[in-house]
C-alpha cells in the first residue's frame, strides 16, 4: 500500500517531498514553481516543529514513505562537519547535549543533523530494551549452534550495559516500561522521517525499507529497489555503504558483510559500535568481547567467508574508484522483476 | 541463491539416497521385508498413505520396469569393487554407491573454469589455491566415470529436477527417508496471501509431532551403515524443520545451517564413513561446492562452513553428537532438559 501511494505520488507534477495528508503549509511548499530558498524556507518551518517538538504525531505517517527523488527540504552538513558528528557521537559519554545540538541543526534544515538524532534514538532505544531484557537468561543449551551466552552478571555485560546507560541517560524518558518504549519508538520514527524529508538519502531508503506493504507488480518493485541501492551508490560516502549494507545489499553482487568492511574502510568509524555494545553484548549477552565491526565480521564467520568478504571488499572499492556503478548493481531480473 | 542452491543440491540427494533404496528393496524384498528402524518404530500412522494397498507392489514393478534399475547396478562402483571381491555389498551400500553415481551425474555449480579460479582466488586458502586444479581435474574425472557407467537421463540442471523428483511416486511408501523427505519438502508460499500463510502454518502445526519420529526413523535406518550424503540429508531435513517452527523441539543437533550440516558430514566421517581424499564425499564437496585443494575433507568443511569463534564450541558439539549416534542415536532429537544437558 505504502508503496502503491509512492508511485502515485511519485506521478504527480512536481509534487511533495512528503505525503499527501501531511499538513497544509508543507503541501503548499511544493508546487512546481517553488524556489529552492522558497522550500527551503518552507522546510525549515517543518524541520522545526518536527526537531523542537518530535511528540507531535502528526509530522509521522508510517504509511507514506518519501518518494526517493522528492526535492529535499533541508540541506547537507559539509563533509567535514559529518566527519566531526560521527566522531564525536562514538566519542560522548553523554548523547543529551549532542542530542539538542542536532535537534538544533535539524530545526534549521540540515538532514545530516536529523539523521544523526536517528542515530541516537537507534542507540538509546536498544539501550532501553537492553536495560529490560538483560536481567533474563536466555537458555543458551537449546542449541548446538547458538553462540556461547555471558549470563546476566558477567562483567562484561553489566560494562556494556552501564556504558548504555550513561550515553542514554538524559534521552531515556521517564515512566514505565512499555511508555518508555512507545515513546523512543515513536521518537526513533520522527527522527528518521525528518532526516528523509530533509534529503538524507540513507534514511529514505530505511523509510522505504520499513514502510508497511509490498509492490505486488515484480518490474515496479524491482526497479524501485534498484533506484534504493543506485541511490546510496551515487551518494558514495562511507555512510551511504553502511546504509547500503543494511538496507539494500542485496541488489548488489556484493554481501551485506562485504559493504560495511568497505564502508570501514572508508574510514565511517567502526570501532565501539553501539550495536554491537547495546544489542548483541548488553541485551544477548552474545559476542561481548568484539567492539569493532571487522572483529565481529571475523569472529561470525567461517574462514572461507571472511577471506570472501575481504576479496569483495576489495572489489567494491576498486569498482567505486572507477565509477562503474553500474557494475556494482544487479539487474532489475537478479533482483526479482524478471516476472 | 547459493543457499538455494546448495538446498537444490541436498534434496537431490535425498531423491537419490531414496532410488537406489528403493531399487535396494526391490532387489532384495525377500530377504529385508522390514527395515531394522520400522521394527522398532512404526511408521506414524497420521502420515498419508496411498488409499491403495497395492501401490507398494505397483511400485516395485514399476522400478523393475523403471531403466534406471539395471543401470543402477552398473554404476555402482562399491558394488562392483565388493563384487569383484567376492564379497556380496550391503544392500546401503549399493544404495550409497547409486546416489553417488546421481550426484556425479549432475553439472557442478560453476561449470567455467575462469570463474572456478576466481572463485578460488577469492575464497581458499593460499595453500589450496595451488591444489585446487589438480583435485577439481580429479574430481571432475571421477565425476565422468562414475556418471558414464550409468544410462540414467538427468535433468541438465541441478535446478530442473522434475525427472528426479518424478521417482519419488516409484519409491516405497514405507521409506523412512522417503518419508521424511516428503515431510520437509518445502513449497513456496506467497507471503502477500494470508489464506496462504494460514494454511502453511496450520499444515506445519500438524506436522510438529511427526517431526521426530521422522528423523530418528531415518536416522536409525542411516545408522546402518552410516554415509556422509545419508547424515547429511537427514540434517537438512532437520533444518527444514526448524525452520518451520520446531527448532526448540527437535534437540540441539537441528538447524544451524551449513555449520550444522558440517556438523553432520563430519559425524558421518567419526562414524566411519568413506571421507578419505579419494572418497566420493570428497571428489562431491570439491565438484559441487567448490571446497578443491584442501588437506582433507574435514578441513575444508571446518574452514568453509563452521564460524571462527565458534570452532571449539562445534568441535564439542561434535563429539557429544557422535557419541550419542554410536550409542544408536536415541534421542538425538529430543530437546535437551532446562539447564542443559
Amino acid at each position: 500500500m505504502a508503496a502503491m501511494l509512492v508511485w502515485r505520488w511519485q506521478g504527480s507534477v512536481g509534487e511533495s517531498a512528503v505525503a499527501p495528508g501531511r499538513d497544509a503549509q508543507t503541501s503548499q511548499s511544493n508546487t512546481a514553481t517553488d524556489t529552492s530558498e522558497v522550500r527551503t524556507a518552507q522546510s525549515t518551518d517543518t524541520a522545526s516543529k518536527v526537531a523542537t517538538n518530535p511528540n507531535s504525531a502528526s509530522t509521522v505517517r508510517k504509511e507514506a514513505a518519501v518518494a526517493l527523488d522528492a526535492p529535499a527540504l533541508g540541506y547537507r552538513a559539509s563533509a567535514a562537519q559529518r566527519a566531526d558528528d560521527m566522531a564525536r557521537l562514538v566519542a560522548a559519554d553523554d548523547l543529551a547535549p549532542l542530542l539538542a545540538e542536532f535537534k538544533r541543526r535539524a530545526a534549521k534544515g540540515d538532514a545530516d543533523a536529523a539523521a544523526r538524532m536517528r542515530d541516537i534514538y537507534d542507540e538509546c532505544l536498544g539501550v532501553h530494551m537492553a536495560q529490560v531484557e538483560a536481567t533474563r537468561d536466555l537458555n543458551a543449551q537449546q542449541s548446538a549452534f547458538v553462540l556461547d551466552l555471558l549470563p546476566a552478571n558477567a562483567p562484561l555485560r553489566q560494562a556494556a550495559l552501564q556504558i548504555g546507560g550513561s550515553r542514554c541517560g538524559g534521552i531515556i524518558p521517564p515512566g514505565d516500561k512499555d511508555s518508555r518504549t512507545r515513546q523512543l519508538v515513536r521518537l526513533q520514527r520522527e527522527s528518521l522521517r525528518l532526516a528523509a524529508d530533509l534529503g538524507h538519502p540513507g534514511a529514505r531508503v530505511r523509510v522505504q525499507a520499513e514502510a508497511p506493504g509490498y509492490e505486488r507488480d515484480p518490474r515496479l518493485r524491482a526497479q524501485l529497489r534498484r533506484r534504493e541501492a543506485l541511490l546510496l551508490l551515487e551518494e558514495g560516502t562511507a555512510e551511504a555503504l553502511m546504509d547500503l549494507s543494511a538496507y539494500a545489499s542485496d541488489r548488489t553482487p556484493f554481501r551485506s558483510e562485504s559493504w560495511i568492511l568497505a564502508a570501514c574502510s572508508q574510514r565511517y568509524p567502526c570501532n565501539e559500535v553501539a550495536t554491537l555494545r547495546t544489542l548483541w553484548c548488553a541485551e544477548l549477552g552474545m559476542i561481548c568481547g568484539l567492539t569493532s565491526w571487522e572483529d565481529h565480521i571475523r569472529q561470525t564467520s567461517s574462514a572461507r567467508e571472511w577471506r570472501l568478504y575481504q576479496a569483495e571488499r576489495d572489489q567494491i572499492l576498486a569498482l567505486l574508484q572507477a565509477g562503474d556503478l553500474g557494475a556494482l548493481l544487479l539487474s532489475d531480473e537478479a533482483i526479482g522483476g524478471g516476472g | 541463491m547459493k543457499r538455494r542452491g546448495l538446498r537444490v543440491f541436498v534434496v537431490l540427494m535425498g531423491c537419490a539416497v531414496l532410488i537406489g533404496l528403493q531399487y535396494a528393496r526391490t532387489r532384495d524384498d525377500a530377504d529385508t521385508p522390514k527395515t531394522e528402524a520400522s521394527a522398532l518404530s512404526p511408521a506414524p500412522t497420521e502420515i498419508q498413505r496411498p488409499a491403495s494397498g497395492t501401490e507398494g507392489g505397483d511400485t516395485a514393478r514399476a522400478a523393475d520396469d523403471n531403466p534406471a534399475g539395471p543401470s543402477m547396478a552398473e554404476s555402482t562402483s562399491k558394488a562392483h569393487t565388493a563384487a569383484s571381491a567376492g564379497v556380496e555389498p550391503s544392500q546401503r551400500a549399493r544404495v550409497q554407491a547409486h546416489l553417488h553415481t546421481l550426484m556425479a551425474c549432475q553439472p557442478g555449480a560453476v561449470t567455467k573454469a575462469s570463474e572456478r579460479e576466481q572463485l578460488w582466488r577469492m575464497t581458499l586458502p593460499a595453500e589450496a589455491i595451488e591444489r585446487a586444479p589438480a583435485q577439481y581435474e580429479a574430481a571432475e574425472s571421477w565425476a565422468r566415470q562414475t556418471c558414464a557407467q550409468s544410462t540414467l537421463r538427468l535433468s541438465p540442471t541441478p535446478g530442473d529436477s522434475g525427472g528426479i523428483m518424478g521417482l519419488w511416486s516409484e519409491l516405497s511408501p514405507d521409506d523412512p527417508l522417503r518419508r521424511l523427505w516428503e515431510a520437509s519438502a518445502e513449497t513456496e508460499v506467497d507471503y502477500s496471501d494470508r489464506n496462504a500463510m494460514r494454511a502453511r502454518w496450520e499444515q506445519d502445526r500438524a506436522l510438529m509431532p511427526l517431526m521426530r519420529p521422522l528423523l530418528e526413523q531415518a536416522l536409525a535406518e542411516a545408522l546402518r551403515e552410516p554415509s556422509v550424503l545419508e547424515l547429511q540429508s537427514i540434517a537438512d531435513s532437520a533444518q527444514s524443520f526448524a525452520n518451520r517452527g520446531a527448532q526448540r523441539q527437535l534437540g540441539p543437533f537441528a538447524g544451524g545451517g551449513e555449520a550444522g550440516s558440517a556438523l553432520w558430514r563430519l559425524a558421518a566421517c567419526d562414524l566411519s564413513a568413506d571421507c578419505g581424499p579419494e572418497s566420493p564425499a570428497a571428489h562431491l564437496i570439491c565438484y559441487h561446492e567448490q571446497l578443491c585443494g584442501y588437506g582433507s575433507l574435514e578441513e575444508a568443511l571446518i574452514d568453509a562452513y563452521w564460524p571462527q569463534m565458534q570452532i571449539d564450541q562445534l568441535q564439542a558439539a561434535r563429539q557429544q553428537l557422535v557419541d550419542r549416534l554410536r550409542a544408536g542415536g536415541h534421542g538425538v532429537f529430543e530437546p535437551d532438559p532446562p539447564g542443559g544437558g
